[in-house]
């Protein structure tokens, strides 16, 4: 009986997960141009990075790499901006709220929404980046798929982020304010981090580390984790009336 | 070694221990002031009237 | 500055005894503190290779652990408020909390501002983006963040849980920062007591004991009063609300 009830709670929960998820991408669908948009402000910036760096300094590998990052930084936080703004217009929100559903699959499927809004832009990101910046440190497959891992995992670790700093200012008045101070300063360990392993990647080492790898691998794993987990156990309290 | 010993940087060095000083009594004063005020009010409006005495 | 004679009389003893008390402790840890950095300043010797531009470190040191420690406090007053079923203590421990993150961003700020001054003689710049300092800005932000975050929120009990999260929270950057010289090549030394770097000499060493001692009792005190006068304002206002 215990089983059958765990069972049918879990089965509800992964329903109301895919209701959330399906609805962001129609809402996204029917406003393409959001998406659209994003894209052509990160080329914009690909393409005024150099005008402000000089063709010759953008040849480093390191400052390459702290462009990209910093562009990528870029997408997150106006992609994380729009976080509820389409169930908020659509009234949607008021709909699941006062719904039955269980309010973390709220947060974790906005989690999984932006993960992919995100990483999906990165590619087109990176596409245009290795054009117009003339990368060449990226030669072997291992390489790609190792700096594309290190996208996804920031993709993952900026939305899941996002997210929980959306629902601790949700009741605040000056969410404007709030949203820069605290995602910033936390989000500066998974910045760090990718900057770091993208240039032991492509086969560089840092200058800056001691132990390398392995540290900046863990924090990568680590953070998403701690996020999504909070999202998952603090859903009740953002959402209580 | 001996640009360090000079007396420029000596005032220096006491110039920033009075500018920890001065933080550190700014933050007491403000702390003491918000907290005497709330005291002086609380005791005008009446709360503090029926507290027992120890 | 301190309560008048004629206030004092007129409160409660229930009320006037701990404020007095407090008041007291908070003199004489400022005493003791001015004693500390008359050592510090007058009786030790000059460093042979940085001068009297050293002396800086017997703050910086002293407020560096105060601020690591106050961090440490908030989040743990922040767990209690999650495990406390009574509302009223809830309210407690989350003023404990308000009032330890209050004394961590002031410590923090201190920590930033004299690592500038004994940076810019020896390092030859004011700020350096090194991982000690970086991650002791980023503390300092997180801080801000949740002070920011109380004032803007005026719903009581929900600000009372996000300001517990996000204590944890900040928290968690707190060995990161203290670690940071081990984890990253930094230009910042290393621990000064951890038994394998020998940094300081034995005089130096006992001098840093005292400042620390006195600055960390200097902040109990502060923190005391400050948190009465959480208190006290947060009962004005709840007081004032039910007339």
């Amino acid at each position: 009986m215990n089983e059958f009830v765990v069972h049918s709670q879990l089965r509800w929960w992964v329903r109301s997960f895919l209701l959330v998820f399906k609805s962001s991408f129609r809402s996204f669908w029917i406003r393409k141009s959001f998406w659209f948009g994003i894209f052509v402000f990160s080329v914009c910036l690909l393409i005024l990075f150099p005008f402000a760096l000089g063709t010759e300094f953008i040849q480093k590998l390191p400052v390459q790499l702290g462009c990209f990052w910093a562009i990528m930084e870029f997408v997150a936080v106006v992609s994380l901006g729009q976080c509820f703004y389409f169930e908020y217009e659509a009234m949607m929100l008021d709909v699941f709220l006062t719904s039955p559903m269980p309010k973390s699959t709220l947060f974790i499927a906005k989690i999984a929404f932006l993960t992919v809004q995100i990483f999906s832009l990165s590619l087109f990101v990176f596409l245009f980046w290795s054009i117009l910046f003339h990368v060449q440190a990226i030669h072997s497959v291992t390489n790609l798929v190792c700096f594309l891992l290190l996208t996804f995992l920031f993709s993952v670790s900026s939305a899941s982020l996002g997210v929980v700093v959306h629902g601790l200012t949700s009741r605040s008045l000056a969410k404007e304010i709030l949203h820069p101070i605290l995602f910033f300063p936390f989000q500066t360990g998974v910045l760090l981090g990718v900057s770091s392993l993208s240039l032991s990647c492509l086969g560089f080492a840092p200058l800056s580390a001691v132990w390398g790898q392995a540290t900046w691998w863990t924090l990568l794993f680590v953070y998403p984790t701690i996020f999504i987990t909070l999202a998952f156990l603090l859903a009740p309290i953002f959402f209580e009336e | 070694m001996s640009d360090y010993g000079n007396s420029a940087w000596q005032w220096f060095v006491y110039g920033s221990y009075v500018f920890v000083a001065c933080v550190v009594v700014v933050f007491a004063i403000y702390a003491l002031k918000v907290r005497n005020s709330s005291l002086k009010s609380l005791l005008q409006e009446g709360f503090l009237e029926n507290k027992e005495d120890q | 500055m301190f309560l008048s004679k004629s206030l004092f009389q007129t409160l409660p003893k229930v009320v006037a005894k701990p404020v007095r008390f407090w008041d007291t402790f908070l003199l004489l840890s400022a005493l003791m503190q001015l004693f500390a950095w008359y050592f510090a300043l007058f009786l030790i010797g000059a460093d042979t290779d940085q001068g009297d531009v050293y002396r800086i470190l017997f703050v910086h040191v002293s407020v560096a652990w105060c601020a690591f420690f106050w961090f440490f406090a908030s989040a743990f007053f922040g767990l209690r408020v999650f495990f406390q079923r009574d509302q009223q203590k809830a309210k407690a421990h989350d003023f404990s909390s308000h009032t330890s993150m209050e004394m961590a961003l002031v410590f923090s700020s201190l920590v930033l501002m004299t690592g500038s001054f004994w940076g810019r003689p020896t390092w030859g710049v004011w700020w350096d983006w090194d991982p000690r300092l970086t991650s002791s800005l980023v503390l300092f932000l997180m801080g801000c963040g949740y002070l920011l975050l109380r004032y803007f929120t005026p719903q009581a009990s929900y600000r009372i849980k996000i300001s517990a999260i996000v204590s944890i929270i900040s928290s968690i950057n707190v060995p990161i920062v203290y670690y940071s010289v081990n984890l990253w090549r930094s230009v910042h030394q290393p621990q000064t007591f951890v038994q394998r770097t020998h940094n300081a000499s034995g005089d130096i060493q006992l001098v840093l004991l005292i400042n620390l001692m006195a600055t960390f009792l200097l902040s109990i005190a502060l923190y005391k009063v400050r948190r009465q006068s959480i208190s006290l304002q947060e009962t004005l206002q709840e007081f004032r609300g039910y007339q």
